[in-house]
C-alpha cells in the first residue's frame, strides 16, 4: 500500500509558499513547476502536489481524490467536511470580521439586518448565537462594495492585515474568530497510512 | 434531478451477481434474509436513535395525516419488526439484509442507495463479535477484494477520557489533541483489555484473516449507541468508509426485548468502487 502515489492539496495563492515549505520538512519537494501547471510531482514522484482554490481543498479531502491537504480554518468552519483535521500549521493568520463604512453611524446589531459574506454558515452561526436574525446576502467576491455602496449594513470577511478595510473606508465592527492554515487528511489514507501520519504529526 | 437512482440493464446485471456471491456468503455462515417495510409511522422508529432519524430521514404525511418515514437505514427498523414478534422468534437470531435505505446528506450525493448488513441478536459473547467480523472479511473476500482492513475500537478505549477530547475524536478535530491515538496491529494493544480478548480469540480462531485487521484505540462512533467492539471498512482505492459495525446491547431493549446485538452495514454503491478497480 506504500508504493501508491500520495497526493498533496495545497491552495493556490498565499498560501502556497508556506505550504511546500511545511512538505519540504519532510524532504518533499517539487520538482520545477510552471504557475498553470495544476498537478505536478516531487523529485521522488511518490508525491503529486494539486493545486486547488482554498475552498475546494477539503472537497477533494473528503471524496479521498487528494490523501492530504493544506486549508484555512475558516473554510473548514464554513464546510464542515468529513475530514481529519490533523494540525494547526500556524502561518495563513487572519480573522473573519463583521465590518461596515467608516461613515456608518450604526454599529449596534439588530434583528432585520442586511449582512453580505462569502461566509454564510458562519455569518448564519455567529448571529443566532446572538439571537439577531438577520438578512444575508451571499456574494463571491470584492464582499467590501457591498458595504461601500450600501447593498447590506454589514459584510462579514476575512481580515489579514486590515490594509483593504482601510483603503476602502471600512472599519471593523466585531471579530467572529481568528483562522490559521491546517493540515487536513482523508480518513480512509489516515487509518491506512498511520506511519506517515505520525510523522506529519511531529513535524 | 440528483438523488434518485436509475439502473440501466448491464449494470444491474452485474449488481446481481455480485448481490448473489455476497448473498451465498451470509447464507453458508447461517445468516437468513428479512426486510421490513420501505417506509413506517415515524414514531415506530423514533424509541430508537432518534437523534439520528430526525436528522438524516426523509420523512412525510401519509393521507390520514400520519407522520411517516422513509428507512434511513436497517437496524432499528429491524430491531423494531423482531421485538414486534418475539413471541415467534428464539434466539440467537442470525439476520441479513440488502436493502434500499433513503437519507438527506448523503456523501454520494444519493437519497436512495443499497445497503448490505448483518444483525446478530440474542448472543452477548466474544464468538458473535468474532464471527461477525469474519463475516464481513468472508463478505469481502467472496467478491474478491483483498486490500481492505477491518479497523476496530472499543468503547472501553474511550470512557476514560473526557468529553472534550472525545468530541474532538468524533468530529475529527486532532489538532486539539494532545497526542493522536494508535492505529496498528494488535501489538498495539492493552494487556487485559476487551479488545486484547477479542483479538487473541479471533486470531486464534482465524489466524488466516488476523491481517485484515488493524486496530484504533481511539475510535468515537456514536457512544449513546455502541456498547462494546466498534469497527469500519476501510478498503484501498475508495476514498470513503465503506462500512461500519458494532455491537448495540441497548437498542432491542427500548423496543421490548431486552437482548444484546452485534452488526454491521454497508453501502453496496462504495463496495462497487473497490469492484471497479479491477479487483474483481
Amino acid at each position: 500500500m506504500n508504493d501508491k502515489v500520495v497526493t498533496i492539496g495545497v491552495a493556490k495563492g498565499y498560501l502556497l509558499k508556506e505550504s511546500l515549505a511545511f512538505f519540504n520538512k519532510l524532504g518533499i519537494e517539487p520538482s520545477e513547476f510552471s504557475d498553470r501547471q495544476l498537478i505536478f510531482f516531487d523529485k521522488t514522484k511518490k508525491y503529486r502536489f494539486m493545486l486547488l482554490r482554498p475552498t475546494d481543498v477539503p472537497v477533494y479531502v473528503e471524496h479521498g481524490v487528494v490523501d492530504i491537504g493544506i486549508t484555512g480554518m475558516d473554510i473548514i468552519k464554513e464546510n464542515k467536511p468529513d475530514v481529519i483535521v490533523l494540525k494547526d500549521l500556524g502561518f495563513g493568520q487572519c480573522r473573519l470580521v463583521v465590518c461596515n463604512s467608516e461613515l456608518s453611524k450604526n454599529d449596534e446589531f439588530f434583528s432585520g439586518l442586511k449582512v453580505a459574506t462569502k461566509f454564510v454558515e458562519c455569518t448564519k452561526e455567529y448571529f443566532n448565537n446572538l439571537g439577531i436574525k438577520v438578512d444575508l446576502i451571499k456574494l463571491y467576491g470584492s464582499v467590501e462594495l457591498a458595504a461601500i455602496t450600501g447593498l447590506s449594513d454589514f459584510i462579514v470577511d476575512l481580515v489579514a492585515s486590515g490594509q483593504t478595510l482601510k483603503e476602502n473606508k471600512l472599519k471593523e465592527v466585531a471579530p467572529i474568530f481568528s483562522s490559521t492554515a491546517h493540515l487536513v487528511v482523508n480518513k480512509v489514507f489516515y487509518s491506512m497510512n498511520f506511519p506517515l501520519i505520525k510523522e506529519l504529526w511531529k513535524l | 434531478m440528483q438523488g434518485i437512482n436509475e439502473i440501466l440493464p448491464d449494470e444491474l446485471k452485474y449488481r446481481r451477481t455480485i448481490m448473489k456471491r455476497l448473498a451465498d456468503c451470509f447464507e453458508d455462515q447461517g445468516f437468513s434474509k428479512i426486510t421490513t417495510p420501505t417506509f413506517e409511522p415515524y414514531d415506530n422508529l423514533a424509541k430508537g436513535w432518534e437523534s439520528y432519524l430526525k436528522e438524516n430521514s426523509i420523512q412525510f404525511f401519509n393521507d390520514q395525516g400520519l407522520h411517516m418515514v422513509l428507512r434511513p437505514e436497517m437496524t432499528t427498523p429491524i430491531a423494531r419488526l423482531v421485538c414486534s414478534r418475539k413471541e415467534q422468534l428464539s434466539t440467537p437470531l442470525k439476520l441479513y439484509y440488502m436493502e434500499n435505505v433513503f437519507r438527506k446528506n448523503h456523501i454520494l450525493r444519493k437519497n436512495e442507495f443499497m445497503q448490505i448488513g448483518l444483525e446478530y441478536l440474542g448472543n452477548s459473547s466474544l464468538d458473535a463479535d468474532r464471527e461477525t467480523v469474519k463475516t464481513l472479511i468472508d463478505l469481502l473476500l467472496s467478491v474478491n477484494i483483498k486490500n481492505f482492513k477491518v479497523e476496530i475500537g472499543h468503547v472501553e478505549n474511550i470512557q476514560n477520557k473526557s468529553e472534550a477530547e472525545i468530541n474532538a475524536l468524533k468530529e475529527g478535530k486532532y489538532q486539539d489533541l494532545a497526542q493522536i491515538p494508535l492505529i496498528g496491529d494488535s501489538s498495539i494493544l492493552l494487556e487485559k483489555s476487551q479488545l486484547q480478548d477479542f483479538a487473541n480469540s479471533f486470531n486464534k480462531q482465524y489466524p488466516q484473516y488476523e491481517d485484515y485487521l488493524s486496530y484504533n484505540l481511539g475510535m468515537v462512533e456514536d457512544i449513546s449507541y455502541y456498547t462494546g467492539i466498534m469497527f469500519k471498512l476501510i478498503i484501498e482505492g475508495v476514498g470513503y468508509i465503506v462500512g461500519s459495525g458494532g455491537r448495540y446491547d441497548n437498542l432491542l431493549n427500548k423496543f421490548g426485548w431486552d437482548i444484546p446485538a452485534v452488526g454491521f452495514a454497508l453501502e453496496f454503491d462504495k463496495l462497487a468502487m473497490a469492484l471497479k478497480d479491477g479487483a474483481d
